[in-house]
């Protein structure tokens, strides 16, 4: 009896919590005509790419596409890179007050970017930069979580384990690349996916400063196709599941880690 | 015998190659430095630059074009503290993220706490549950605009449907705060049932067993051993969630653009209008506005720390 009190909740939590998700991608594949009959329309039985295909026409989606594909990979790469030195700097490497530069670490991280985005927007100008994808990128190459992830599990690789591997004629690269992350792997691979993740879901620094449709990234792309669109449902929906599905399957695939990362990031 | 060997030669090698100590330590420093250098460089351009820059736009004045035009002391300051639409936008912003905080926490643990029972598919509600989390702050706006539009949206049809009248989610003062706050408790319920499975999964099972034994029932369990044993999971989603909800940009810009009559303008999005809003280009005015803003999320930060480190439970 309990049981079945709890099977009836969770499936409503479900219907509610999963059914905008649900629409998302029934509503793509569907055509803008079936959808506005209402419930009706709920029921996928009419399945097309049409919605697709318009809405790259009315917007250059393949175009804005890629520019987010570039915006995430080279977001992600260097903050994985420059993470991965940063953090083995702090741990290894016995500078002079580690500490020190370690809180100016942690306390980069209580400055909103909403704050400091009018004073980025101003540099950014002045670099001649706006309207480009670099712009979109560029001021977040470094990040303090992945840093701070980075060395927490760095912390647990012996020193002088890397030492004895140093004084072999191991360089600090070859160390790195074949020592320590093999040993860390779990960590550079959720860093790798919440960076990523952050990435191509980012909208108000990529809106902010980029102005033509072509240097738009997908995210801010989709948000003036639905203005520009309101009347066709489907063209905007069809926009919605293009910018979901690729973070959907990365979660598919690789849901543990992703889990992993962001509790670890919470847990900090 | 090839083992004496291999450590015979690293011997030799070590004492061929290693220099002293002194030196070996001298170059393993400079390699830390030259390390650390790229992100404390994109630290000090990109974040503690721009704000020392922000609190100096704040003391200036503003030209036509946006540039900083001179100092003027506190004015921008006492501009926004004396105008009455801030204090509105203030007040608004404070309702946003109560509201939002606490949507999170109680729909987060209704869905939780079933979850967290030895029910046969759980597996499979939690990945349902925790779906939302995919979603970016963009699709999330743009699929809820079309759902709840006044004239095509799929809700609007089914209430007119069975005879009600249309309702204007986001284009009557009535709704449209009430709206925003709704897509942005769904876009983060993913992420909040995802943190509490953490903290509920990561209670010793030997202290609910425990309690059983003692005699108390699943509600009583529930009350007195598990939820406070996850107070700081609770606690860490309401700071986080609290600088998350201050800092709401996306959800408002496409579902609202901050109206109808500033009744969704919360204080980011004010700093949006201040320094990009059609024909305003004050910087000074957002940059004062910015500072408040770091000002709130520094407390909320120093909060977290300051209660975490003391460990919330018990």
């Amino acid at each position: 009896m309990r049981s079945a009190l709890l099977y009836v909740w969770l499936v409503a939590a479900v219907i509610v919590v999963c059914f905008p998700l649900y629409y998302i991608f029934e509503g793509a594949l569907t055509p803008t005509a079936w959808l506005d009959q209402g419930l009706e329309g709920l029921v996928p039985i009419h399945l097309t790419l049409d919605n697709v295909i318009r809405a790259t026409q009315v917007i250059p989606l393949g175009k804005q596409f890629g520019n987010s594909v570039v915006v995430t990979v080279c977001q992600t790469l260097l903050q994985v890179t420059i993470g991965i030195a940063a953090a083995y700097a702090l741990v290894f490497c016995r500078l002079r007050g580690t500490r020190a530069l370690f809180l100016v670490l942690l306390s980069s991280m209580m400055i909103p970017a909403e704050t400091t985005l009018i004073a980025n927007y101003l540099t950014i100008s002045s670099w001649h930069l706006i309207d480009t994808v670099t712009a979109v990128f560029l001021p977040f190459v470094a990040s303090a979580l992945s840093i701070f992830l980075f060395r927490q599990a760095f912390l647990s690789f012996p020193g002088e384990l890397r030492d004895a591997a140093l004084l072999d004629g191991a360089g600090h690269f070859r160390f790195i690349r074949s020592m320590l992350l093999p040993v860390v792997r779990p960590t550079l691979i959720s860093v790798t996916l919440v960076s990523a993740t952050a990435a191509w879901n980012g909208f108000f620094w990529p809106l902010l400063v980029t102005n033509s449709p072509d240097n738009r990234t997908v995210q801010v792309g989709i948000a003036q196709l639905s203005s520009s669109e309101a009347t066709d449902v489907g063209v905007v929906l069809a926009g919605a599941a293009i910018v979901t599905l690729p973070v959907l399957i990365v979660v598919l695939l690789a849901q543990r880690f992703l889990a992993g990362g962001i509790i670890a990031g919470a847990l900090k | 015998m090839s083992a004496s060997i291999t450590t015979e030669r690293r011997v030799a090698l070590s004492r061929r190659r290693a220099p002293s100590a002194q030196s070996w330590l001298r170059s393993d420093r400079r390699v830390g430095i030259a390390l650390l250098l790229p992100a404390f460089a994109a630290f000090a351009v990109f974040v503690f630059y721009p704000l020392g820059k922000v609190f100096w736009l704040s003391t200036q004045g503003t030209d036509i074009f946006g540039q900083a035009a001179g100092f003027v002391g506190a004015k921008n300051y006492i501009t926004i503290f004396t105008d009455p639409q801030f204090i509105a936008t203030m007040l608004r912003t404070g309702a946003f993220c109560l509201a939002v905080v606490a949507g999170r926490i109680v729909l987060g643990l209704f869905i939780t706490i079933p979850l967290t029972t030895k029910l046969r598919g759980v597996p499979v509600f939690r990945a349902l549950l925790t779906s939302p989390m995919v979603v970016s702050v963009s699709a999330a706006s743009v699929a809820f605009a079309a759902m709840l539009a006044q004239g095509n949206g799929l809700v609007n049809s089914v209430i007119t449907r069975f005879g009600g009248s249309a309702i204007p989610f986001f284009t009557s003062t009535q709704w449209a705060f009430g709206s925003v706050i709704v897509v942005t408790v769904w876009g983060s319920i993913g992420f909040t049932v995802l943190l509490m499975l953490g903290a509920f999964g990561a209670i010793d099972n030997d202290v609910i067993e425990a309690a059983h034994l003692d005699g108390a029932g699943p509600l009583r369990t529930l009350w007195s051993i598990s939820l406070p044993l996850v107070t700081p999971t609770l606690f860490f989603i309401v700071v986080t969630g609290a600088v998350e909800a201050l800092t709401t940009f996306g959800q408002i810009q496409i579902l609202t653009g901050g109206g109808p009559a500033n009744s969704t303008t919360t204080l980011v999005y004010n700093i949006y209008q201040s320094a990009f809003g059609a024909g305003s280009a004050n910087f000074g005015l957002a940059a004062a506005l910015g500072v408040v803003l770091f000002v709130l999320v520094l407390a909320l930060s120093l909060v977290q720390f300051g209660v975490l480190e003391k460990r919330v439970n018990y």
